[in-house]
């Protein structure tokens, strides 16, 4: 009997050979996701009679000669907090009105459905795409597929522990200050937050409206820019979507780093207190590995890193009060898991001339990341990289949400400034838990991203690497 | 007072006007925290943004 395909690209070549159907596909996913449940927890709501009808219709379409592109026919996971037409919306949350998820898709899922994926269910979060896991709002709680007693990071849950656990192909995140690097960092994947306004957040509960993304996680680079390139786009309905073309996000790929430059912000991204040794080495390592593939290294900086942590929480969480100040000030607060209430307990403490401020700061941030870029071919860079995360995940034990908002964190900049960043696996700890980095380019440059992100995938194997959890379930559920 | 004082005075203030209901424990959590709050804040009032424009671009268009 066949293995399953590892990656999206994989599985596109697989289904036109013949060499799997998209239904024996999608069979084999819906085994692992139900056999998962009671451990990596990963879905809110497996859709198996939605799954199958949509994986039929792709094969149809194969057979009649119709092929919509590299998505036709390959499951995809939706995080809960994406509206889908046919199935509820729950923010894992009780605070969320059933009646906000009666409605057509999302405008992203829109685009995948046209594209032929299949719809394959609703992924796990952290409650409204913020707080931590809380065992008494009733929802499962996703679990890292390289070690059980460990998150799998957030708020794209999920997303993150179906993706490493190799239960599905690729799923949908969204990302206000780190929700989709995060994750990816955390399980060994790959997971881009686009250009701020590239992809439509409508059809989305929102977090922060000026921060928020929807954006692709799957195992590698290439995965995330094939689903990329379905999911960009103008989207009249939102009033963040920009409106410009859609490049190639495929189209740099050549597998190449030479003549790349690569900005090194070292002061704070290599540099803050809480950064773990076995993070700053691996993505030192990293860095030299590609410059020994041809990429050249340039020390860039940012002076006002760590007041963008700043001024992006206070952007998050304003805009979040905004948004559930009618339920924090009710009856329904305490239906909040208890972390989420907490978190969002602090929007009442800033004053709108923090919240301006705030504003009037990411002009400042955004011309030090120009500065940090220069110009293109005049001794400017093409790309920036720094870590992801400043450890590996931590334990579900001990979880101390005042001292997590102390930390630094190198994530929430991007979100701020809107650039697009790609996390993509760097390497592993001494403990075995993956690390990853983050690709950052120019505004609406994703292909440079995906070129850099990419061509570092073909002279490193870490984002093949398989938890022993998703080894076991490669044994167990094989397409008949 | 205290600055425990004055970070209790202040979240009862803002708690009385926003009437959103908390438990004792996230009462003094907040108070516990409240000195975090003042220096992100603070952190963001830099001579540089002094003059800056904020971020802010609302569209003066019936198309969106």
């Amino acid at each position: 009997m066949p293995e399953l395909p590892l990656t999206i690209a994989e599985a596109a070549e697989w289904l036109r050979s013949g060499k799997i159907t998209s239904v024996a596909l999608t069979e084999a996913q819906l085994a692992r996701a139900h056999a998962t449940q009671d451990t990596l927890a990963a879905f809110i709501l497996i859709m198996d009679e939605v799954a199958l009808a949509g994986a039929k219709q792709a094969d149809a379409d194969f057979a009649a000669g119709i092929d919509k592109g590299p998505l036709q026919g390959i499951p995809i996971g939706v995080k809960d907090i994406i509206a889908t037409k046919d199935a509820p919306s729950t923010a894992n949350s009780r605070v969320l009105d059933p009646a906000w998820g009666q409605r057509d898709d999302a405008s992203v899922v829109k685009k995948l459905r046209e594209a032929g994926t299949v719809i394959f269910g609703k992924l796990g979060l952290h409650e409204f795409a913020l707080g931590w896991p809380d065992p008494d709002t009733g929802f499962r709680i996703p679990k890292n597929p390289w070690e059980l007693t460990r998150t799998p990071g957030g708020s794209s849950s999920g997303t993150g522990a179906a993706v490493g656990g190799g239960v599905i192909l690729g799923g949908l995140g969204t990302c206000t200050g780190g929700s989709v690097r995060g994750p990816a960092s955390y399980c060994g994947i790959s997971g881009i937050k686009q250009t701020f306004g590239r992809v439509s957040k409508e059809g989305c509960v929102p977090l922060g409206y000026s921060l928020d993304h929807i954006g692709p996680m799957a195992r590698t680079a290439r995965d995330c820019a094939i689903m990329l390139q379905v999911m960009a786009g103008y989207d009249p309905l939102d009033l963040c979507s920009v409106d410009t073309p859609v490049p190639d996000m495929l189209g740099l790929m050549d597998g190449s780093l030479a003549g790349v430059r690569i900005g090194v912000p070292r002061d704070y991204f290599f540099t803050v207190p809480n950064l773990d040794d076995d993070v700053k080495a691996t993505v030192e390592a990293a860095l030299d590995a590609m410059a020994a593939a041809g990429a050249t290294l340039v020390e860039v900086a940012i002076p006002h890193a760590d007041a963008a942590r700043h001024a992006q929480r206070v952007t998050m969480v304003s805009e979040a009060y905004a948004y559930h100040e009618p339920d924090l000030t009710s009856e329904k607060s305490a239906l909040y898991g208890k972390y989420t209430r907490q978190a969002f307990q602090l929007g009442a403490f800033y004053s709108a001339a923090d919240y301006v401020n705030a504003q009037r700061l990411r002009p400042l941030i955004r011309q030090e990341c120009a500065d940090a870029f220069g110009t293109k071919g005049q001794g400017g860079v093409d790309v920036l990289i720094v870590p992801t995360m400043a450890s590996v995940a931590p334990t579900f034990a001990g979880y101390d949400p005042d001292a997590m908002m102390r930390s630094y964190g190198f994530t929430p900049i991007w979100n701020l400034t809107g650039l697009p960043a790609i996390s993509i696996p760097a390497g592993f700890s001494d403990g075995g838990m993956p690390i990853g980095m983050q690709v950052v380019g120019r505004p609406m440059d994703e292909p440079t991203v995906f070129k850099v992100a990419d061509a570092y995938q073909q002279i490193t194997d870490w984002h093949l690497a398989i938890p022993p959890l998703a080894q076991e379930l490669a044994k167990e559920a094989l397409p008949a | 007072m205290s600055d425990t004082t004055d970070a209790a005075a202040q979240i009862d203030l803002v708690l009385a006007k926003t009437g959103m209901p908390v438990t004792p424990e996230e009462r003094e959590r907040l108070i516990r925290v409240y000195p975090m709050i003042a220096e992100w804040t603070g952190a963001l009032r830099l001579p540089e943004t002094r003059y800056a424009e904020p971020a802010l671009i609302y569209p003066a268009t019936f198309d969106r």
